[in-house]
Formats: C-alpha cells, sequence, structure tokens
C-alpha cells in the first residue's frame, strides 16, 4: 500500500480503495468487454492524482436561520430585533458559543467547534445570492443556477453541473457527480455524467444474472440512439451501476471514533465518505437538507431548529473526523449554503419569515479555518436591506469561485456565474 | 415556501409488504384485435397516451370502436363513465369519504391508515378506472395545488382536500376550484394561514397564491401585494386550533381579521369587509388575463407537450375568459383531432413521470394487484410518490429532471416482470392472450412492443429485442417475460407521444 491515501487505512478502508476496487473487480472485465464504443472509457485516476478536492456540497433547503445559526452575540440590535428568539450571548444559560468575540455557534453546533478550533473549518456571514427574490423558488434558480439578479426564465442548468461539464474528468469520468437523492437537484443539472441516486447501495443492473450481459447489450445498444437527455442519463447510469456495485456500503463504518448518527443525513454523509475513499472518481457530491422554513414555532435553542442542528452537526463531525483519520480530509471540502436568510425581526409565531442575507459553513483540509469571513453591515434599522434583511457583503460565487478555480481544476469562470467577476476571499489555503 | 424535510419525504412502508392488502384486477379481455393498424390508429394511441394513464390495447380497442371525437367526449363526459367495478373497490377505503374531524378523531394516533389508504385509492383509480382523462386532470390539479401529506395535521387532511378540490373540480371550473382550496384545512395548515392574523400577519399563503395557484411568477404582483393579499386573508383558519371543537373545519374568525383597507393589484378593497375581503380578491385573482395565460399555459404543457404552440395557448386564454374558467373546453382544444393531429411528433412527445411509468405498465399488461401500496415503495424508489412532494409546487415534470434517475426505472419493471414483486405481477396467459390481439405477422418482439405500446417502440428497438429472444434456449416463458422487461426498460416507453 504505497498510496498515502489508503496508508494507515483499517482492512475495510482497503477493500474499498480504488486498488481494491480494481483487483476484486471481475465485474470491470467481464462489463467492460460488453462496452460499445459510444460509452466512455474508464480511465481511473492515476496514482499521481491530481490536486483537485472532492467537494460535498449541502444546500440547506428553505432559507435556513444564520442568525440563530451563527450567532452575531456582539451585535446588540439582533437582542432588539429578537426579543424572544435570540441566542442568548456566550455566559448566559443557553448561550452562543464564542468564536471571536462577536460570532458564536449555536450551542446545538458544540459538534463544529473542534474542526474550527483545528482550522479546518470556516464560516462565512452577510453572505449568500444577491438575488432580491423572496420565492423560494426563484432563489433555488438563481442560486442554484449561479444567476442572481439574471433572467431566472432562462435558467436550465446550475452552476456545478456546469463546472462538471466543462471541466475534464479526473477519474472514471462515468459518474462525476452525484445526488444522493431521487431527484436532481438544479445545482448539479447540466453535467452529463451526473446522477440523482436516492440509494446507492441498491443501484445495481436488475434482473437474472444468466442474462444479464445479454440484456444489458441490448439496452445499451437502444440507448446509443435514443435522444438527450435520455441517452446521457443512460450512460451515466450503467456507469454507475459497474461503479457503485464495487462498493461494499453495509460494511462501511467511521474510522473517526466517532460513529455517523443513523439519521438520514448521517447514513448520506456516511455513503459519501465511503464513495470518495473508494475513489470512484466522483468530484462532487450533492446533498439536499431540507426543513429550515421555520415560520413558526422556530425553536433555536429547544425545539425544530436546535433539534436539526444537532443532527446537522454531529453528522458533520463524524463525517470531518473519518476523513480526517485516514488523510482523505485534504482532498475533500464540504460546502453548505442556502438560498436565502430569514427577517431580522421575529414573528409573531415565534418564527422568521423570507430574508436576505445568511451565513455559510466550508470545511476540508484545503480551507482557511479557524476563522470568520465577514464584513458585518449591521443589524440596527438603518443598515438593513430593504430595511428588514441582513445585507450581503459576501457574494457566495466569490466563495464558490475561489474554490473551483483554486481546488477542482476550474478554468473558466465565465460559464459558471456568467457575467460575473469574483473577488477571491482567501478562503482555500 | 417549503415545508417538511427534503424535498422527497421518507415514511415507512414496512405495512405494504406485511401481505395481501387491497388488490384490483382488470375485466376480461374484450374480443378484438388482430387488424393491421392505419395511421388513424396512430392518431388515437397519441389520444390515449395523452388522455389515459398508459396505453392498452382494450382501451385501444374502445377508443377505435367509438371514434376519436366520440371517445374524448366519452371521456369528458366522466360522471355518465360506468366505472362500478372501481367504486365498488373503493368501499374497501372508509377514509376517503370521512370529515375532517373524523378523520383526525378516529385516527389521531394512527395517522398511516389515512395516508396509506389515499395513496392505494389514487394507484387503484389511477390504473383500473375507466374515467381515466378525469385521473389525468385529478392528477395536474393536486400537482397545481400541492399539498405536502407529510406535514402533520396534512396526514389527515389532505384526503379531504383530494376530495373537495381536485375531484370536485378537476374538469369543472378553475375559479370555483381556487375558491375551494383556502377553506382547505390542509391547504390553511400547509402554507401556514391558520397563523395568519391581524397585526401578525403570515404572507405565506398570499404569495403561493400569487406565484403558484394563480398569477404565475412572472405576473403583475409586488411584494406589497403579497402583504396585502395576507391580510385580506387573516382570520381565514380551521376549527380546532383557536377553539375545542373538533379540528379541521373551515372557520372565518372575524376576530382575527384585518379590518382595514387593502389595495390589492390596485384594487381598493374598503374597510371592514370581513371574510369578504378573500373572496374579493380571489374573484380579481380568478377571471385576471395572467391567471387566465398561467393556467393555460400550465395545462397544455401538462396534457399536450413541453412547449405548447403560442396559438393554442392562445385560444384557451380566450376559452377561459369567454366560459368564466371552465376547464372543460380547454381540455376538449388541448386533445382535439386537430391539435393533436397538427402537432408534430416531437413536440407532444412527453417524458413519462414515475407515476405514469408504473401504471403505464400495469395498464398495458392488464395486471391485477393483490397490494397496491406495494406499488407506492415502488414509486419511492423512483422518486414520485403522490402527495409527498414538499414544496407547494407540485413535482417537477420536464425530461430533464426525471431522465437521470434510469436504473430504478429498470428495477422496477424487471422486478414486475421476474414476479419479485410480492403483490403485483403480470399474468403470463393475459400476456400471451394480449399478444395474440396483435395484427397478423409480427415478430414476437414487435407482438410485445403492440401489446405495451401499440406499436410505437422505434423498429430498431424492437429488433434489438427480438435478437434477444432469438439468442436465448431457456425456457420461453422466462425469456418472453425478459422480452418485456427489455421493452419497458428501453427509451421508447419512456415516453408518450
Amino acid at each position: 500500500m504505497n498510496d498515502p491515501k489508503v496508508t494507515g487505512a483499517c482492512e475495510e478502508y482497503r477493500a474499498l480503495s480504488r486498488r481494491g476496487f480494481l483487483r476484486g473487480a471481475g465485474l470491470a472485465g467481464a462489463v467492460g468487454a460488453t462496452l460499445p464504443a459510444w460509452l466512455p472509457r474508464v480511465s481511473f485516476a492515476s496514482s499521481n492524482a491530481p490536486a483537485r478536492d472532492v467537494l460535498v456540497h449541502i444546500f440547506m433547503r428553505g432559507a435556513a436561520d444564520g442568525l440563530s445559526i451563527v450567532v452575531p452575540h456582539g451585535d446588540p440590535d439582533l437582542y432588539t430585533a429578537r426579543p424572544n428568539l435570540a441566542v442568548p450571548k456566550p455566559g448566559n444559560p443557553d448561550g452562543a458559543l464564542d468564536l471571536d468575540g462577536f460570532f458564536g455557534f449555536n450551542p446545538n453546533m458544540a459538534p463544529l467547534l473542534g474542526m474550527y478550533n483545528a482550522g479546518h473549518l470556516a464560516v462565512c456571514h452577510a453572505a449568500g445570492s444577491t438575488d432580491p427574490t423572496r420565492s423560494h423558488f426563484d432563489a433555488y434558480k438563481a442560486m442554484e443556477g449561479g444567476v442572481p439578479g439574471g433572467n431566472l426564465l432562462l435558467v436550465k442548468d446550475g452552476w456545478l453541473g456546469r463546472h462538471i461539464q466543462d471541466t475534464l474528468p479526473w477519474g472514471a469520468g462515468y459518474l462525476r457527480g452525484l445526488s444522493i437523492d431521487s431527484i436532481m437537484p438544479l445545482y448539479l443539472t447540466g453535467a452529463d455524467a451526473a446522477l440523482a441516486i436516492e440509494d446507492p447501495p441498491s443501484f445495481d443492473f436488475p434482473g437474472r444474472p444468466g442474462t444479464a450481459i445479454q440484456r444489458r447489450q441490448a439496452l445499451e445498444n437502444m440507448y446509443a440512439t435514443a435522444d438527450e437527455p435520455l441517452k446521457g442519463g443512460a450512460v451515466s447510469s450503467f456507469g454507475a451501476i459497474d461503479l457503485l456495485t464495487s462498493v461494499n456500503f453495509d460494511a462501511y463504518t467511521s474510522s473517526g471514533g466517532v460513529p455517523y448518527p443513523s439519521s438520514y443525513f448521517g447514513n448520506q454523509l456516511r455513503m459519501t465518505a465511503a464513495m470518495i475513499k473508494a475513489d470512484l472518481g466522483i468530484e462532487a457530491f450533492g446533498i439536499d437538507y431540507g426543513g429550515w422554513d421555520h415560520h413558526e414555532n422556530q425553536g433555536p435553542i429547544t425545539g425544530l431548529l436546535a433539534n436539526m442542528l444537532a443532527d446537522f452537526t454531529s453528522s458533520l463531525e463524524a463525517f470531518y473526523l473519518d476523513l480526517l483519520a485516514d488523510g482523505w480530509l485534504d482532498s475533500t471540502i464540504v460546502l453548505a449554503m442556502s438560498e436565502f436568510g430569514r427577517r431580522v425581526a421575529e414573528n409573531a409565531s415565534l418564527g422568521t419569515d423570507h430574508g436576505h442575507g445568511n451565513m455559510m459553513l466550508a470545511f476540508g483540509g484545503h480551507i482557511a479555518g479557524g476563522q470568520i469571513f465577514a464584513n458585518w453591515p449591521g443589524l440596527a434599522p438603518g443598515q438593513l436591506e430593504n430595511g428588514e434583511d441582513l445585507a450581503i457583503t459576501l457574494d457566495y460565487r466569490d466563495v464558490v469561485s475561489e474554490i473551483l478555480v483554486n481546488r477542482m481544476g476550474n478554468t473558466n469562470l465565465g460559464t459558471i456565474f456568467p457575467g460575473y467577476t469574483p473577488t477571491f476571499p482567501g478562503i482555500t489555503v | 415556501m417549503m415545508r417538511g424535510g427534503t424535498p422527497l419525504s421518507r415514511i415507512d412502508f414496512s405495512r405494504a409488504l406485511s401481505g395481501p392488502g387491497q388488490g384490483a384486477a382488470f375485466p376480461p379481455l374484450p374480443p378484438g384485435g388482430g387488424i393491421p393498424p392505419t395511421s388513424y390508429d396512430r392518431l388515437l394511441r397519441s389520444l390515449i397516451g395523452h388522455a389515459t394513464m398508459g396505453f392498452s390495447i382494450p382501451s385501444y380497442l374502445e377508443a377505435k370502436a367509438m371514434g376519436y371525437d366520440a371517445w374524448l367526449e366519452w371521456q369528458l363526459d366522466y360522471e355518465n363513465i360506468d366505472d362500478s367495478a372501481v367504486d365498488q373497490a373503493l368501499g374497501n377505503y372508509p377514509t376517503l369519504t370521512m370529515t375532517n374531524p373524523d378523520l383526525y378523531t378516529q385516527y389521531e394516533f394512527d395517522p398511516n391508515a389515512v395516508i396509506f389508504e389515499l395513496q392505494e385509492a389514487l394507484l387503484l383509480r389511477a390504473i383500473y378506472s375507466r374515467k381515466q382523462l378525469y385521473e389525468r386532470m385529478v392528477e395536474f390539479w393536486n400537482d397545481h395545488f400541492n399539498i405536502n401529506q407529510l406535514d402533520f395535521f396534512c396526514m389527515w387532511f389532505k384526503t379531504r382536500d383530494d376530495f373537495r378540490v381536485a375531484r370536485k373540480h378537476a374538469l369543472g371550473n378553475f375559479p370555483a376550484m381556487l375558491k375551494t382550496s383556502p377553506k382547505s384545512a390542509a391547504m390553511i395548515w400547509y402554507l401556514d394561514n391558520w397563523i395568519n392574523i391581524v397585526g401578525q400577519t403570515q404572507e405565506n399563503y398570499g404569495r403561493e397564491l400569487l406565484e403558484l395557484h394563480t398569477l404565475g411568477v412572472t405576473g403583475p404582483y409586488t411584494e406589497t401585494d403579497v402583504k396585502e393579499v395576507a391580510r385580506c386573508f387573516t382570520g381565514w383558519t380551521f376549527t380546532g386550533v383557536f377553539d375545542n371543537a373538533p379540528p379541521g373545519v373551515f372557520t372565518y374568525k372575524d376576530a382575527l381579521h384585518d379590518q382595514g383597507q387593502k389595495v390589492v393589484l390596485g384594487n381598493v378593497i374598503p374597510a371592514g369587509g370581513g371574510q369578504s375581503d378573500a373572496e374579493t380578491v380571489l374573484d380579481i385573482l380568478a377571471m385576471h388575463p395572467s391567471t387566465a395565460n398561467h393556467i393555460s399555459t400550465k395545462m397544455a404543457k401538462f396534457l399536450l407537450g413541453y412547449n405548447p404552440p403560442a396559438d393554442l395557448i392562445q385560444r384557451l386564454v380566450s376559452i377561459y375568459l369567454s366560459t368564466g374558467g371552465e376547464i372543460k373546453p380547454m381540455v376538449r382544444e388541448i386533445l382535439s383531432k386537430a391539435t393533436l393531429a397538427h402537432t408534430p411528433v416531437l413536440e407532444k412527445r412527453k417524458f413519462k413521470r414515475p407515476f405514469q411509468y408504473l401504471t403505464s405498465i400495469m395498464r398495458a399488461t392488464q395486471a391485477s394487484s393483490n397490494n397496491l401500496l406495494e406499488l407506492t415503495t415502488q414509486l419511492q424508489a423512483m422518486g414520485q410518490v403522490p402527495f409527498f412532494w414538499g414544496p407547494p409546487n407540485g413535482y417537477p415534470d420536464t425530461a430533464e429532471q426525471w431522465s437521470h434517475n434510469l436504473q430504478p426505472r429498470w428495477a422496477f419493471a424487471s422486478d414486475f416482470f421476474s414476479y419479485d414483486l410480492l403483490y403485483n405481477k403480470p399474468d403470463l396467459q393475459t400476456l400471451k392472450d394480449l399478444m395474440a390481439m396483435a395484427p397478423p405477422g409480427l415478430s414476437t418482439a414487435a407482438q410485445i412492443d403492440f401489446v405495451m405500446t401499440g406499436g410505437d417502440t422505434d423498429d430498431a428497438y424492437v429488433a434489438e429485442v427480438q435478437a434477444f429472444i432469438d439468442s436465448q434456449s431457456s425456457n420461453p416463458n422466462v425469456v418472453l417475460r425478459e422480452a418485456f422487461t427489455l421493452i419497458a426498460q428501453g427509451p421508447s416507453f419512456q415516453y408518450y407521444a
């Protein structure tokens, strides 16, 4: 085992590693013999894999309340605007977990403190998509489509999908983007080699084994002449079947010392870690974590939001420690964002309505962590966007652009964020 | 706005596999068939493809016997279709006709029973009902007025909403349906109008009413209109939240209503209007030209194709405005012989969503079911469990969003034809009887394609399947079922045109 990524790995990881996959794979030979010419060839990552990070993009669907997640406890106007909902200052009962004297984590986010203090987790605030809409659906189109302020009627694909489509594969090429869901999210739409798979462990070629090769050949021949987007979907489906059947998901456990929570999100991250370490050539994972739209009874300290944050952050902690233990954190970046933030003032239902600016989270071996990227606009009435919302002083496109260029081999941002000239905030190292 | 968990929420369907449940079957096959199709038959198949939950030889023979126009009129006049077999089977689902208070009180600790009955009944109707066009429109309106059944009270209340909004008005009058929706307890809960009260407006319902239900996102409304519409709907709530009455009956609470003057889309709604404020808003919205355009466009995209011709939309808008939003003449216009005959195949070809992919396999094979809920578990893998879409915009209806998800379809087709499902299996003799109804002189694969699509699969694909059959020497019945699988897994069957 001279692959540094696998050194020190336990037996399960070796079984999952790229080399293990190749060695154990009678499958690669059997199936490879039946591949028609139109199907792209598997070209596994060379042992000198380029310095390109795998992106795990987590979309916090529903407009998460950034002001309750990363609390600007140093801004007194927070407590004026939210007499019932604001997370108390550090040192008080249920108080925020201080980060830098001005911002603090929600007390339910203690699992993220370790990676922040280790310098791997960076927090962005007063950040997000500058599109003015307060419709979730238009906001999705703007942010996922990568065109805030643009013509949303023209949005057909997403920034991550276009990135994949416009860069050369560095792995197998069959399956470069994977959404662990049954429906493709907009941000990953637009890449031929991207798939939405709800349950990767059961993604196999169905039917009687004795006729599998002939049946598959017949289907491949049919789909070779199908129209797009169906043809592309079939190419990815066949390739993904071969890759995913090589991974022993059931046997996979964390090597980070902290087991994955049994929650849906915890299991999604567990499977993601298995696929990253199996080195299948998947360059980007998309995971939706929905349900942040708390118009009533938000419960930031105990209640709806608190419970979600506890699950969200303990799952991320398990994932972080798992990747860290085997050196995979060095080639992985986790990025979490939401379509917009919530209004600064609480509403009468102990909840919050649709707002604008928000927080973002990023961690990885090459993230300039342990710091907060924020040019705080303030929460006083005169400082608010439209008199009611947190303003945006850090465009999410700046953060994404820096990651794509510095860590994911992108050389043409013009097609990712048309008409936008990003300023790198310095979030990668 | 969206509620609930991930876009597709999850539920434990283990009950579905606990034993045979409510089932259903098609009537015996009619005599007929064996006649070479003409170009007119191709048009009939196009009509069946667009107006039903999937092609079947019996439907095809029915349409052939009646003629295009008569069959369409028969389907439009759905109340006079004899559907007694399905009506009788629906008797097995007592919750379908229960009121919200009864549903909540009797099933407070077993909401799954309510959820599963509505799921099963939907599958029963979609697959076996003779009112196929009506079921298509019910599907359309349930997406239009989407409610996530997993959003707490909606577990009990969606059943009533389905009954009183989508099913009551599916081929009726849109303004009437629109005015029923905000009185649905499920909608009031789902879009938070129950906490929309004077001085504390909650704009969630108001926004979606404008953006999704009526004017459309490009409609001529402002953020101020959203807030003003929300003020008009203050006090529209249901029993059980501000009183001790059994929950789930619409009630207007004057004390919670904002009595001040409002201005909506430039219309002054004077102070003191009480409940009539929101009714005025609904009147304004119902007959607004933007609503007519939004509904016309969306309906044509659903029933005809992804890019409906502009002149068709114009005709639909004028039908809508001149009839006061009557749905039947709009559907008649979209599915008319003139429209379908003059729309090129590629312009009217639509990618089957998972629900229709599943129903079209069940219908083509005339399969009976011993447990319809098992099919819901299959829909979960494919990504379209009815009533489980979280956001209020309804399940997506584009080829791009579903075509990446082929393996779950292939797996469903394979499991079904391989007898790997526990309670939903095709009957081999029925498959053979259906094949015998194909025109004379066809290959085995072409006969199978006739059963599945009426003959619309590409010739090259049929040849591919025939080559597979010819290459096999094992049990011919197993090979036959694998050949059916291949046709259902192939590219042509993913569409209707």
